[in-house]
């Protein structure tokens, strides 16, 4: 009971002390009296408290009050006049001091520049004393300006209902979580690898000399079903298995594989592997591992029959590496930005297509027959692979160049550099161009022609889609070439990653929204903000993302912490929904209330889509380090 | 007493502040007698988890903790503002800077002479802004008035 007494006096103290220091020891009243157009005479009448004085100019740097103006455009002409002079008085800090010590009037004339608001906020600092005390008192006073006009404020709430989601928006409401490519998809991107690493030239000629390996050894038909099988079922381990070591790293450092794609080095690598992999396709050079490996696995293989035929697998995977690598290549770039598990999916779709041929022939044998023999075709698949390897090497160079903005591959550079790949294959295809073990003269078949053809028109769209207006022809190409601002014809700040369509205006991208017909991206975002900039360096960087946004929104940077002042006839008052005044001063106070009293968050980076008619179109996410999440959540909320 | 029921009331009056608005940062201002013309004026900032404040020396990159004192012509500012907490640091690349920061619990501590044995009060302002591992909230203002007697 004590205690709770104790608790309410305190209270209560607390309450008259507050109450107190509301009770200043000086009360100003002001008013501003017209001159003449933009000129006005500030008269404030001051009243002191008993006990208590005002101090006037004193030697030693003490002032005698002083005003001045919240707003910039206004001047004073003049030293403020006092109704009264002030008197000499025993003062607590000198012994004497000049003071005042009965109610008087300052007086100073104020002269406004550009737009006149309704009423003009003054601060007047004062000192004042008593026998015990000393204060600096800063008091606001507001003055009504005759020829001052209403501020036409923004208009911060959006209509009644635009930001309600709809129910099935995307973007969950709370924290995401990864939906990147379905396993199937990925398992489909796999088996499509392996089929083509099928009818490579290391792979194709041994499906019959594996095969009939397994026939003759086998004693009878039972045996060789259950060897074929076996020896397809090694080969998918193997190729899992091989997925297992990223599941070691990627539980160490889970971050690893968002930052893969965007990681300069690692993209240079990948470019020097697939040229020096072209390079070989081409014929001009033989990628073996060393010899050693191989005959080891061989030697094996000899052994008991289910480790031989385990060796058998690991034999084939090892000597067809050279054909298989750069494909195993591509798919681990294509799939581990979704982490490990996705490679595996990946890796089991590979292991998939180049198992069931040899299990299938094993059992089957009599289906060899039908099997295309190997010949000069299976050349010209390599070759032609060399050029897809030569395309995509470009890609990653292509990929480093857009992070460290080095100004390599434009736009144009890149795709005039792959449509001279594609001529090139035209050319190969029609016997023009002579690559390694081409003999000139040879008869080309129907379906190299048809090849030519297909080669010649992709490298004529790419060329005619260089040009800026014709970017719509490339469209199928999503994010494969730089993205369209990233050109030679742009300036040099152009360059450095995406760039808004509007920053801090957000009633100008609503209207570039009207009429390009595309939604709004607003990007909440902070100058002071570290996983803004995060956002903007790692996966507004990412190719597919930064195309997607530039065909697809109108985006908007907010700064919520810009100091810019507003311009004066813009600066206001603002009553949020649950009652505070809030002075909208700066470019940031003004974002950071649209933000939060619109979107009930306050924090950064937050991304919102909403429509010309500002409708909301799915749920705003924040902070989204995974590029294909977000992109994702961009391709959904545009689909709205 | 006297001094106790000030840190009362300041916490009082920052709850009052805070109950408007879920904010993770709670302030208290306080102030502690040396000597007659000594005080050590202390704003003491509780962070919620897992949020972080700037040091106030941080530069190039996220907004820095920024006290600005009201002129008082009574009051001598001794040094500069002192921080007291755990400071931890780490390098962003993207702002190739430092960061510096805290959590948890920070006092922000100065040191102020009188020119006159003399109750008055401190005035200020407090500049500041918070971030966690996803995002920033925007910087916010909270003013002071710190007596001292």
């Amino acid at each position: 009971m004590n205690k709770i007494l104790v608790f309410f006096a305190f209270l209560f103290a607390c309450l008259t002390t507050v109450t107190t220091q509301a009770q200043s020891p000086v009360k100003a009243i002001a008013k501003a009296v017209l001159v003449n157009d933009s000129t006005y005479t500030i008269k404030a009448n001051i009243e002191i408290k008993e006990g208590w004085h005002v101090y006037g100019a004193n030697p030693d740097g003490l002032n005698a009050p002083e005003l001045s103006s919240k707003i910039e455009t206004a001047k004073f002409q003049n030293k403020a006049s006092f109704s009264i002079k002030p008197i000499e008085e025993k003062d607590i800090l000198f012994t004497k001091a000049f003071v005042f010590n009965k109610p008087f009037e300052l007086t100073q004339n104020i002269i406004i520049g550009g737009f006149q608001p309704d009423s003009l906020q003054l601060i007047m600092v004062l000192n004042v004393a008593k026998a015990d005390s000393f204060l600096s008192l800063e008091i606001p006073l507001s003055v009504a300006l005759a020829n001052g006009k209403k501020v036409a404020g923004f208009q911060i709430l959006l209509p009644a209902g635009a930001t309600e989601a709809p129910s099935d928006a995307c973007g969950a409401a709370t924290a995401t979580t990864s939906s990147s490519s379905s396993p199937w998809e990925l398992l489909l991107l796999g088996f499509l690898g392996g089929l083509i690493a099928l009818i490579t030239p290391c792979v194709f000629p041994m499906i019959p000399v594996t095969v009939s390996f397994f026939t003759k050894r086998s004693k009878t038909r039972k045996q060789g079903i259950k060897n074929g099988l076996l020896y397809g079922v090694s080969i998918f381990l193997i190729y899992v298995l091989a997925s297992l070591p990223f599941h070691i790293v990627g539980n160490v450092q889970p971050e690893i594989f968002n930052s893969i794609s965007t990681n300069p080095w690692l993209n240079i690598i990948f470019f020097i592997i697939f040229i020096f992999f072209s390079i070989s396709f081409f014929g001009f050079f033989e990628i073996s591992l060393p010899s050693g490996i191989a005959n080891k696995a061989d030697s094996k293989s000899g052994l008991g029959s289910l480790a031989g035929i385990f060796f058998m697998a690991i034999t084939l995977a090892i000597v067809s590496f050279s054909c298989t690598g750069p494909i195993l290549g591509t798919l681990l770039v294509g799939s581990l930005q979704g982490g490990a598990w996705a490679l595996t999916y990946g890796m089991a779709g590979f292991g998939l297509a180049l198992a069931l041929p040899f299990s299938l022939f094993a059992i089957f044998p009599q289906w060899l027959q039908s099997l295309p023999k190997s010949g000069g075709w299976l050349d010209t698949v390599k070759k032609v692979l060399a050029f897809l390897e030569l395309a995509l090497a470009f890609k990653f160079l292509s990929n480093a160049d857009l992070v460290q903005h080095w100004g390599l591959l434009k736009r144009e550079v890149f795709l005039g550099i792959w449509a001279i790949i594609s001529i090139a294959l035209a050319l190969y295809l029609i016997g023009k161009l002579l690559l390694p073990h081409d003999v000139k003269g040879e008869k080309i078949s129907s379906g190299r022609k048809m090849g030519a053809v297909l080669a010649f028109a992709f490298g004529i769209i790419l060329i005619v889609g260089m040009a800026p207006k014709n970017t719509y022809l490339l469209k199928f190409l999503s994010g494969f070439p730089p993205p369209t601002h990233y050109s030679v014809f742009s300036d040099k700040n152009e360059a450095h990653g995406l760039q808004a369509n509007v920053v801090n205006d957000y009633e100008k991208a609503l209207q570039l929204s009207k009429q390009e017909n595309k939604p709004i991206l607003i990007d909440f975002t902070g100058w002071a903000c570290v996983n803004c900039r995060k956002m903007e360096e790692n996966v507004w960087t990412d190719p597919a993302v930064m195309s997607f946004i530039q065909n697809n929104f109108i985006l908007v940077s907010l700064y919520v912490d810009d100091k810019a002042l507003l311009p004066v006839d813009k600066r206001f008052t603002y009553t949020t929904k649950i009652g505070d005044k809030k002075e909208i001063t700066s470019v940031g106070d003004l974002w950071a209330t649209f933000q939060a009293e619109n979107f009930n968050q306050s924090s950064q980076p937050l991304y919102v889509v909403m429509s010309s008619d500002q409708k909301l179109l799915s749920n705003p996410v924040g902070y989204t380090p995974n590029a294909t999440e977000y992109l994702n959540w961009l391709q959904c909320s545009a689909s709205k | 007493m006297k001094k106790l029921l000030i840190l009362f009331c300041s916490i009082v009056f920052a709850m009052n502040v805070d109950a408007q608005k879920p904010n993770p940062v709670k302030w208290t201002f306080s102030a502690i007698k040396k000597s007659d013309k000594q005080y050590e004026v202390v704003a003491s900032a509780t962070i919620d988890e897992p949020w972080h404040m700037y040091s106030q020396f941080v530069s190039g990159g996220p907004m820095p903790t920024t006290f600005t004192f009201s002129k008082n012509p009574l009051i001598q500012l001794a040094g500069k503002t002192k921080e007291k907490g755990k400071l931890q640091k780490m390098y962003d690349k993207n702002f190739k800077t430092e960061l510096s920061f805290f959590s948890g619990k920070v006092d922000f501590i100065q040191t102020v002479n009188l020119k006159v044995a003399s109750k008055t009060n401190l005035v200020g302002v407090v500049e500041y802004s918070i971030c966690n591992d996803d995002r920033c909230l925007p910087p916010a203002k909270v003013s002071f008035e710190v007596a001292l007697n």
